[in-house]
Order: C-alpha cells, then structure tokens, then sequence
C-alpha cells in the first residue's frame, strides 16, 4: 500500500526532517508509527498526501508513483486517503454536519447517499446530537472526533491518524481506537502516528520509531520503547 | 454535473452569509467606490451639457434684403447647406419672420395694432446657421462675406465673437484633457480598491482554502464558489449604490435647476436614459475585477 524508498525530506538546507527512509506497508495493516516530537513523523504524513515533495528518494501509494504526482492528480489521490490531522483542520464556517459531508461532495458523492452515510458516520464517533454545531463550540477532543469521522467517510483504502487520541481521556481513546480497528478490519490499511504509549503498548500491533528523521526500529509485535 | 453546480452555489450562498461581517465590509466598500464612480459620472454628465448649452447658442444669423432676389437666395442657400462646416440651417421666411414677432408680442395691444396698419411686411427673410464645431465658424463666415453675396445680404450677426469662441474652445479641449485624466486616475484608483478588497476577502479565507485542498477539493471546486461569492457581493453593491443614486440625484435636483435657468439639465433623466450603459459597465467592471482579482490571490493558497 505504501512503499518509500530512501526518502529525505529536507525543508531548508539546514533542517533534514526525513533522511533516507525506506519502509512497506501491506494493504489493510495497523502500523503504529511513534517518536519524539520533531522526528519526522508528520512530515512523512505530509508527503504521502503530496502536501509536501520528497528532495529525493521515491514514493509510491497503492502503487501509484506520487514521487512526482502532477498538481492535478493531487485531488485524486487524497480521495483515496483519509487523514486526520494532528490540528484537526476543520472548516471554521462549516458545521460538524457540513465539516464531514464535505469530503464525500469533493468526491461528487450523490446528495442522496451524502443524506445517508453522514448521519452514521457521526453516530460512529458520537457526534450525532451535535452535528449542527460550529467547531468552535465544541471540545477539543469533539473537534479530534469530527476529523476522525470526515477522514472515514468515504472510506477510504488509507487512512492515517495523526494523534487522533492527543486530547481524548482514556475511556473516549478507546473508543476511537475500537472504531479504527473496525475500519482496519474492513480491510483498510492504518497509519496511526501517536505519543501514547499505553495504546501501543497494549495492541501488540507492527510498530514503526523514528528519532531525528531516521526509522531506528520497525517491530512486527512491538512496543514503544523510547 | 448538476450536483456539483448546486452545491457550488450553496456553498457560495454559505460563505456570504457565515462571513456576513466580511460580506458586509466588502460590499461597503465596494459600494462607497461605486458611489464615487457615479458622483464622477454625474460631474462629467454636467460638464458636458453646460458645454453643449454654451455651444447652442452660438449661430449666425444672415438677414437677406428686401431686394434679393429668390433665385439668388436659393443658391446662396444651397451651397451654405454643401458646406461641410454647415451643421443645420433654419430658414425664415418674411411670413414666419411676421408671425413669429405677431407671437411674441402677442400681449402688446399696440404693436399689434401698428402690425394690421402695415402695408408691406417690413421683416427680412432669414436664415440661421449652425457649425459642425465651434472653431468651423470661421470658414462659414468668409463664406457669408465673400463679395459675390454681398447684393443679397442685408447683415449677418455674428459679431465679433471669436475671441469667446476660441476661449470656449480651449476650455472645451483642456478640460476634456484633464477629465480624461482624472477619470482614467479615478478609474484606476477604484480599480485598486476593488481588487485589494477582494485579496483581503481570499485572504482572510486562506486557511479554509488550504483544508479543502487537503481533503481532496479541486482548484475549481474551490474557486467556482468564491467567484460567484464575488458575483453576490458585485449585484449587492451595484444594487446597493442604484438604490442610493437615484433619492440623492431627486435631492439635488432643484438646485441644478437653478444652474441654468433656460434650460435645466435633468440628472435623473440622464442616468434613467442610460441606466444601462452606466449600471451595465460598472457591473462588468467590478465583475471582471473580482474575477481577476480572486483568480489571481486564491492561486497562492491553492497550491497545497
Ligand atoms: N514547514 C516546515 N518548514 C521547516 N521545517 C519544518 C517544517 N515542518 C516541519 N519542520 C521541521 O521538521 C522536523 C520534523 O517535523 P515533524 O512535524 O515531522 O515532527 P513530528 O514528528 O510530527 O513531531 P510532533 O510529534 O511534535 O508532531 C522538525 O524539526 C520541524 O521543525
Ligand atoms: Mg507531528
């Protein structure tokens, strides 16, 4: 599903966010992707949704080469991911309604299934009493939860969470992290970028550590360990 | 197909009224510009006609004698009227000469009395001319005043008036010189404000521009929106200053009236008649503004 090769990212000549990183991830795998803050762990998220272009080194994503994706195409490749982001990056004029059915009608989504799919959607991560309210008037943690539903509504074959449990208790965590791994059961490969240690810890799933934008370690059945 | 476009214009109708703040100053501001633009519209408008009521009012008037001969007037008419300088000419017979004075002085007990004791209508025929332009009265002059006429033409009043002529003709060229000026100095200036209000508009909205290209939005999917969004905020303003011109025009009409006392000049008549040139072009105007202005300061954000 995602296939870097010896990718370094260097932002100004100085700051080398990503040096020489290889990795493959299999469709429909939960890989856990950690490291300190300043790793490189969101600069790999930004590449892969072509926000950001490798300085070199080669990218592929469900086997399509977005080393050097063309300007045009980029659309057609973030309809295939979903992506919740580290700051949410929600839509301030949109409703939490609106924020998820956004993503389905850049797809061209018909306005029927739109109607339909949304309503679930938001009954997956809770929201469903306050799908008519600004993000401003909701928690932080309501905030996380309306980007986790707008990055799974048009099911996309990849999503990636970029700290999608930061400010979630516990209990709530665990619920968003129930309904990722439904996601991932249903065949959706998982990038899930997290600090927590106890989740890591206690999935048991492949995880992948970073420090200064190197992989130090890539472990089947691992643990958070730095 | 039919979906996108309606969602285009929902969003559109969205992003006006959830940034009413911003909609509001951006159709003020583009409402005071307007204003401005039409108040120049309207000084323009009466510059031109104290101009044209100025330039009426100078002709020459050539009186024939009681002698001449018909056949000889009707040649002399005939190349005045060839002449390319001519612009109009008026005739007046002896008979309408009559009648004209019976009418004027029509209240006067005693011309008219003095009128039905005439044996011969003492009135010369006549006939009024008008140049093309004001510096062609002079050719038509030496026209009148060649000596071949001279036995047909009792007098001619034009007298010495060019002096005034030339003045008039000078401030006419001066003045279309720095009207032209201005108004391309004003255009561009409304221009400026229209297109840096519009930028500040897109720029106040370039995170969200940003969000909606990371989940996958088009250019055009974003841009189509905040284009017709320009298009509501240009039928607003220009609707706007319409609804504002027209009780300000009806205010300061009396005292237009009362610039020229013969023949007052009817400002409301004037922007009815050209409603459409002038409402029209200053719509299009701010509509391919907008359009520019916002292809041009949403393609930054756009390349996410
Ligand atoms: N747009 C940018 N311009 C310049 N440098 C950047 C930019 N984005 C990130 N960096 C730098 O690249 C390095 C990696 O940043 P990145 O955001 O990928 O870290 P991270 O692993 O996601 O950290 P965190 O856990 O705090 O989110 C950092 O040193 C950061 O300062
Ligand atoms: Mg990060």
């Amino acid at each position: 599903m995602i296939v870097l090769e010896g990718v370094t990212k260097q932002y100004h000549p100085d700051t080398i966010a990503l040096a020489d990183v290889s990795l493959t991830i299999e469709q429909g795998e939960f890989v856990f992707l950690v490291g300190m803050s300043g790793a490189g762990k969101s600069t790999l998220v930004r590449l892969l949704t072509a926000e950001e272009r490798a300085t070199s080194g080669t990218i592929s994503v469900g086997g399509w080469d977005i080393t050097r994706i063309a300007r045009r195409d980029v659309p057609l490749l973030r309809r295939q991911i979903g992506v919740v982001y580290q700051d949410f990056k929600l839509l301030e004029q949109k409703t939490v309604e609106e924020n998820v059915s956004f993503a389905l009608e850049v797809c061209g989504e018909p306005s029927k299934n739109v109607r339909t799919i949304v309503p679930q959607v938001l009954k997956i991560v809770g929201l469903e009493e306050k799908a008519h309210r600004y993000p401003r008037q909701l928690s932080g943690g309501e905030q996380q939860r309306v980007a986790i539903a707008r990055a799974l509504i048009h099911r996309p074959k990849l999503l990636i969470a970029d700290e999608p449990t930061g400010d979630l208790d516990t209990l709530t965590a665990q619920t968003i992290i129930d309904v990722l791994m439904r996601i991932n059961d249903l065949g959706t490969t998982l990038l899930f970028v997290t600090h927590n240690k106890d989740v890591v810890n206690t999935m048991k799933r492949r995880v992948i550590s970073m420090q200064e934008g190197r992989i130090i370690s890539d472990k089947l059945h691992g643990k958070y360990f730095i | 197909m039919i979906t996108s476009f309606n969602r285009i214009i929902r969003f559109s109708f969205q992003n006006f009224w959830r940034n009413a703040w911003l909609s509001f100053v951006t159709i003020s501001i583009l409402t005071l510009t307007l204003l401005s633009v039409n108040f120049f519209v309207a000084l323009n408008a009466l510059f031109d006609y104290s101009l044209l009521t100025i330039e009426e009012k100078v002709n020459i008037t050539v009186h024939f004698q009681q002698t001449a001969q018909e056949n000889n007037v009707k040649a002399f008419l005939a190349s005045l009227s060839a002449m390319p300088d001519v612009a109009s000419t008026e005739v007046r017979t002896k008979e309408e000469a009559l009648e004209k004075f019976r009418t004027t002085f029509k209240g006067d007990q005693h011309i008219q009395e003095s009128l039905q004791e005439l044996e011969n209508n003492p009135l010369p025929s006549s006939v009024i001319i008008r140049a093309k332009e004001i510096q062609r009265y002079d050719s038509i002059l030496a026209f009148i005043n060649d000596p071949r006429y001279q036995g047909i033409i009792e007098r001619q009043t034009f007298v010495d008036r060019t002096k005034f002529i030339e003045r008039l003709q000078e401030l006419k060229i001066n003045a279309r010189r720095i009207g032209a000026g201005v108004t391309i100095f004003f255009a561009l200036i409304a221009a400026l404000i229209v297109v840096n209000t519009i930028r500040m508009t897109i720029f106040t909205r370039r995170r969200e521009v940003g969000i909606m290209k990371l989940v996958g939005a088009t250019n055009r999917f974003i841009r189509a929106p905040l284009f017709l969004e320009g298009i509501w905020y240009s039928i607003a303003s220009v609707l706007l200053t319409i609804l504002i011109v027209f009780p300000l025009i009806s205010t300061f009409q009396p005292y237009l009236n009362h610039l020229f006392e013969n023949s007052p000049f009817d400002m409301l008549a004037y922007f009815s008649d050209n409603f459409g040139i002038i409402f029209g072009s200053q719509f299009a105007a701010i509509v391919l503004l907008n359009t520019l202005a916002s292809f041009i300061a949403i393609g930054r954000y756009l390349k996410v």
